[in-house]
């Protein structure tokens, strides 16, 4: 019986799949809108459900735009005029793409250093504390995009100013969740170490690093896709390489599907990075479930 | 110098007189417990006899490190059972391999075998508590210090645990202070009761417990024992009624 079942499930959503390449409109979109009901109630892992939505949005951007002609490109490229782009255009993309991957990557690491520092800083001392936190929150209160410009005017079209731009755009989470970090540490586990005789560095490496990296690395997930888009913001400001021109200048030339394909290659970097702080912080967080 | 002498103590606990010079004193190789209602000083005094709070007056005790076990036991949850077992060693100078060969052995005997490379999460109550002690007990040091050292226990597990102390004192041959709120628990584990009340936690009786070493199950059925249980019940009711 449970055979039967899972037969009629997979025809049926190849059925549906089918019905989605019909020319009229309302029975594609209809039996799109079906698919994506039955998908969701035949598939009971949540994990891929998150994968399949991906493919699901990537899809109906392909129907809306090439099978049904709903929008005209020039408001919307298809998915796959703008994978033609990214390939006929690689050689454009890919010495930007790298000139913006290494600003992201200095910028964000930076970041984190600056972040974490700051943080124990103010843990350590109380009236740095008071006069810094309602410094940054100013600071993440100022739009991005107003204080670019300045930093590039005040320092540049070097490297250094958009690095200054990517910290500012993503040090507080990771200011924030450390400083957390570090109020929640249980003081009985201090004791514990202390009544033995331990000295500061033992209680910092058995009890506050293991305890605040989780904090640290939540914070890191927090910032991490703000990271590309500090850069892009910065080399949108001024810059003579990086895929924040390649987009102004596309946008400048009308060129709608370099856009686009400016923009994919930019979500799908964004992605990457925070998948990594994910899986970092997840590997590191390990015990809380007690699993090895 | 072993034994603990507390003479006159007064401890501040964020600018209240948390206790008020309480003196008592325990001679070498006997067990004490501190007992009273929540928020009389009981955990505030045990902190300050392990050097962890500032006091005005004088404690003596043993020089060296202090076996102290807080509330819950707090083993580190980001290490594994081994790990956290290791590191009252390793704070002493002992090399990881050298702390691991000590630890070995006691494993079977605490009842933690085949659990030590596991996160402490995995960990049953009473499992946890035992590892908890053992830590405490590799402290190497003389005087143990236990902060409800079973309070999180259940009813069952907790009398387990209270055979299984006792036959670890016969073994290790330590003292312990205990605080605690279970009359049955600090009679059965001690050989003197300071009875505490609060607000500011003052000492308002101190009862020996004239009951030989080990003590077991049957005990709890020795007259003494139910006498002297009854007698620091009523203590305890008369002053707070």
């Amino acid at each position: 019986m449970k055979k039967y079942q899972t037969t009629f499930k997979v025809a049926l959503l190849v059925f549906l799949f089918l019905l989605t390449f019909t020319p009229n409109k309302f029975v594609t979109l209809s039996a799109f809108l079906l698919l994506v009901v039955s998908l969701s109630l035949f598939i009971k892992d949540s994990r891929i459900l998150k994968i399949l939505s991906f493919f699901i949005f990537v899809y109906l951007w392909y129907l809306v735009t090439d099978c049904l002609l709903l929008i005209p490109s020039y408001i919307l490229p298809s998915p796959v005029k703008v994978l033609h782009i990214i390939i006929s255009q690689k050689d454009v993309i890919i010495p930007n793409l790298i000139s913006t991957l290494k600003i992201t990557f200095f910028g964000f690491t930076l970041s984190i250093l600056f972040g974490v520092s700051l943080a124990f800083l103010m843990h350590l001392i109380r009236p740095i504390e008071d006069f810094i936190y309602p410094v940054a929150v100013i600071s993440q209160s100022t739009p991005t995009i107003a204080i670019a410009p300045l930093i590039i005017l005040w320092f540049g079209f070097g490297s250094l100013p958009k690095i200054g731009v990517v910290v500012w755009a993503t040090f507080f989470p990771i200011t924030v969740n450390t400083l957390v970090g570090l109020k929640s540490i249980d003081p009985d586990m201090v004791d514990v170490l202390k009544a033995i005789g331990a000295k500061t560095s033992d209680i910092f490496k058995f009890v506050v690093l293991p305890h605040t990296l989780t904090y640290i690395l939540t914070g890191i997930e927090i910032s991490s896709p703000y990271a590309i888009l500090g850069t892009l913001t910065a080399e949108w400001m001024g810059t003579d390489i990086g895929m924040g021109l390649y987009i102004r200048r596309s946008f400048s030339s009308f060129e709608l599907g370099q856009v686009f394909a400016g923009a994919v290659i930019i979500i799908g970097f964004s992605l990457i990075t925070w998948g990594i702080a994910v899986s970092l912080r997840r590997r590191f967080t390990r015990y809380l479930g007690g699993e090895k | 110098m072993s034994k603990v002498e507390v003479r006159e103590v007064s401890v501040y606990y964020e600018g209240f007189l948390a206790v008020d010079r309480v003196s008592f004193s325990l001679p070498q190789g006997k067990h004490l417990a501190i007992i009273g209602p929540s928020g009389c000083g009981k955990t505030t005094l045990l902190k300050a006899v392990a050097g962890l709070m500032p006091y005005e007056g004088e404690i003596l005790r043993p020089e060296g490190p202090v076996g102290y076990m807080p509330q819950k036991g707090v083993l580190l949850p980001w290490f594994f059972v081994l790990k956290n077992l290791e590191i009252p060693l390793l704070i002493r100078g002992y090399s990881s391999k050298k702390a691991k060969e000590r630890i070995y052995p006691l494993l079977e005997q605490f009842g933690l075998k085949g659990f030590e490379n596991n996160y402490p999460k995995v960990l049953s109550g009473g499992m946890y508590q035992r590892a908890s002690l053992l830590r405490t007990l590799l402290t190497d040091s003389k005087l143990l210090l236990l902060d409800e050292p079973f309070g999180a226990v259940d009813a069952l597990n907790r009398r387990k645990l209270w055979l299984y102390l006792e036959e670890m004192r016969l073994k290790f041959y330590f003292s312990t202070i205990m605080v605690t709120h279970d009359v049955e628990e600090a009679v059965f584990l001690s050989d003197i009761v300071v009875i505490m009340h609060d607000y500011p936690g003052k000492v308002q009786e101190i009862v020996n417990v004239d009951i030989p070493h080990p003590r077991t199950i049957d005990t709890l059925k020795d007259q003494t024992f139910i006498s002297t249980a009854e007698f620091v019940l009523s203590q305890i009711i008369n002053e707070n009624s």
